[in-house]
């Protein structure tokens, strides 16, 4: 089997499967062979991705009236790292939607370690030490003490509005310049709170 | 050469197409040329350097930059039953891989090649074949067996014994439907004080509380070593460690679809002959050397050990195991001391652990539906690999040999390596036992003060991958203890 085939029948293997409790969950985009499964349940929005690459998978949904009249929206990931390659960082960038307080967490299974952390509204990135070869998790997907989910912050949005999750892994000379930028979104920030 | 594609097709297996990358940069084994020996090349995973373990924070392991790891299970640690752990660890598999809601759990069966002990609960195996002293009204019992170790999410949970009461289990092999066949390396006609007899195989369970504790009669009765099944026939391919008079088996079952406990529904034992030649010997092989293979049947895998006669009348060989003396008087070949077998992609891969020009080890590969053997590997020195003894395959068709020879000294100091063979036929050193510590360092890291020596001359053994090929799981026999370890594999061709 050719390469591109294996990567189609990985892709449609995956589960579509959308719980309506939830955002609606419009499918995800990917390249590279990477692959997702849905846990989503109630309001906590819950994903295991596969990234046999590096490419960026991207998780869309749909706000719609019962997100607005019960518990705040969390977002959850188990991330495997089947590139057989390492990865120096990750990013979680959020389209449509911000994240509310409190923060949650990039946590490891232990054979690396988060070594630096930014976050901004829209953007939690974490860098891992040595170079994560096994898996990670974006929030609490396996329910351990020492992990919090994030929250999505609802406030100012409609049923209907569409906004996304992106989890991505730059390349390691990339993470000194996006925590660079993020750190002067933030004093951009911060000064016009103080103005 | 075009063989990539199928080892492709084998990554699929975790449900993803992880190693893309490292795919397109693998080339085919590619022909070997005759007559010649193996050469030692500097690893594309870079060198190698003590890196603490996760666990205990000892210098464990000499491994490449990037890879890390986690030690458990070893000797003296306390089980799930509150027994400590047995030691001597030895041949090892992943037998399941099971989800737990999001949760990913490896079940692997780790074999303990003890011979006798005073210990008479069998540290509390529910599997127990041989409970009686090995002569009557004495204290000494058989010491070998199993235990099963869980695996999930990146992290050891438990240990579990699962078999006992048997002796010697050296290694073993994974089956198709989820058990290990664990290999009871005894060379010997002698009977315990309840008469029985050793030296066979035994189904190891995922659940150890469904492992039976009897052997597989009809798969011989010989120094055991390790085991490979071809999935597509259902038959079981055996090795045999017996200096000089090694056979190589193989065990057509009647029930080729595989299930726990079908092996022991009865089968065919057969021994390896060179096609169109009586008694050959492929114990000196080179690189290159090829063999077509057809198979003898063994009428008696119980008979007893005795001396052997070749066809014609020569080849005599004295104090034989019993299925060897049977298949030697019908042309049967010999190596000189079989041990890992490991099956991939159509193909199994067969160490003998002192064959070829210097008797450093050599590995055939098998094609199993030619049926042609050929050598792929031959050290001429204990530098370029020494005694190589269990193997395995990553799922990117990498080789992995577990080194078991003398102390060697290369360039990153003295101790047992793990080598990776790779598709041009050269090896490299993977990674080498650091294990080199102090009564103080094991107590203040919960381990038993006992264990402390310099251990870098002691084997590795049992190395194996998960199905996604994250993680290596391998042994180090003295002291006794277990990895994982994890790195970017890709970087090479593990």
């Amino acid at each position: 089997m050719k390469l591109h085939h294996i990567a189609l029948a990985a892709i449609a293997a995956a589960t579509f499967a959308t719980q309506a409790q939830a955002a609606v969950f419009n499918g995800a985009t990917t390249a590279g062979g990477n692959t997702f499964a849905d846990y989503t349940s109630g309001s906590a929005l819950s994903f295991d991705l596969d990234l046999a690459s590096k490419a960026p998978i991207t998780l869309n949904f749909t706000l719609e009236s019962a997100d607005f009249s019960g518990d705040a929206m969390t977002f959850n990931a188990l991330v495997r790292n089947l590139s057989g390659l390492g990865f120096d960082s990750v990013r979680v960038s959020l389209s449509g939607i911000t994240f509310a307080a409190p923060a949650g967490t990039i946590t490891t299974d232990g054979f690396s370690g988060v070594s630096a952390s930014t976050l901004t509204a829209t953007e939690a990135m974490a860098r891992f030490s040595p170079e994560l070869t096994s898996e990670f998790y974006i929030g609490n997907p396996l329910a351990n003490a020492s992990a919090a989910d994030w929250t999505l912050n609802l406030e100012g949005l409609k049923a209907g509005q569409q906004f996304s999750v992106t989890v991505a892994v730059p390349e390691p000379e990339t993470y000194g310049l996006m925590a660079a930028g993020l750190g002067v979104m933030g004093l951009i920030a911060r000064r016009r709170k103080a103005a | 050469m075009t063989i990539n594609t199928h080892r492709r097709s084998l990554i699929k297996g975790f449900g993803t197409l992880p190693f893309v990358g490292a795919l397109a940069a693998l080339h085919a084994r590619e022909a070997l040329a005759a007559g010649t020996t193996t050469t030692r090349v500097a690893s594309p995973y870079g060198p190698i350097a003590p890196v603490n373990d996760l666990t205990t924070g000892l210098p464990l392991l000499q491994l490449p930059a990037g890879f890390t790891y986690k030690s458990y299970g070893w000797t003296g640690d306390l089980m799930a039953n509150g027994k400590p752990t047995p030691g001597s660890h030895d041949g090892m598999g992943v037998v399941a891989t099971r989800k737990l809601g999001r949760s990913t759990e490896f079940v692997l069966v780790r074999n303990h090649e003890r011979g006798t002990g005073s210990d008479a609960t069998f540290f509390g195996a529910p599997g127990v074949y041989d409970s009686a002293p090995s002569t009557a009204g004495g204290s000494s019992y058989s010491a070998g067996g199993n235990t099963n170790l869980t695996f999930r999410d990146g992290n050891w949970v438990k240990t579990e014994p699962s078999l006992g009461g048997t002796r010697t289990n050296c290694a073993g092999g994974v089956t198709p439907w989820g058990t290990w066949l664990s290999c009871e390396e005894v060379g010997s006609d002698s009977v315990s004080a309840s008469g029985k007899k050793h030296g066979y195989v035994f189904e190891v369970t995922a659940d150890p509380l469904q492992t039976t504790g009897q052997p597989i009669v009809g798969m011989g009765r010989f120094a055991h070593e390790a085991a490979g099944v071809d999935p597509a026939t259902g038959i079981v391919y055996l090795t045999e460690d017996s200096s000089g008079k090694s056979g190589f088996y193989r065990y057509v079952p009647v029930n080729p679809t595989g299930a726990p406990g079908s092996l022991a529904q009865g089968g065919t034992l057969q021994m390896a002959k060179v096609v169109g030649q009586n008694n050959v010997s492929v114990i000196g092989a080179l690189v290159g050397d090829t063999h077509a293979l057809e198979w003898v049947n063994i009428a008696d895998p119980d008979a007893n050990r005795g001396t052997a006669t070749g066809v014609g009348g020569t080849n005599t060989i004295s104090n034989t195991a019993g299925p060897f003396r049977q298949g030697w008087a019908q042309g049967a070949l010999r190596m000189n001391r079989g041990e890992g077998v490991w099956y991939f992609e159509g193909k199994l891969y067969v160490m003998d652990t002192s064959g070829g020009p210097v008797s450093q080890g050599t590995i055939w590969e098998l094609d199993l539906a030619t049926q042609v053997m050929k050598c792929i590997y031959a050290s001429p020195s204990a530098n370029v690999g020494t005694m190589g003894d269990n193997i395995t395959v990553s799922p990117r068709g990498g080789i992995l040999i577990c080194e078991d020879g003398s102390a060697v000294v290369d360039e990153f100091g003295m101790g047992l390596r793990l080598m990776s063979l790779h598709d041009d036929g050269k090896v490299s050193i993977f990674a080498k036992n650091n294990i080199n510590v102090t009564a103080a360092q094991l107590t203040a890291a919960g381990k038993l003060a006992s264990l402390a020596d310099d251990h870098r001359d002691n084997e590795f053994c049992g190395g194996c991958f998960d199905p996604s090929g994250r993680y290596l799981f391998v042994n180090i026999q003295t002291p006794g203890v277990t990895f994982a370890i994890t790195g970017p594999w890709a970087k090479g061709s593990l």
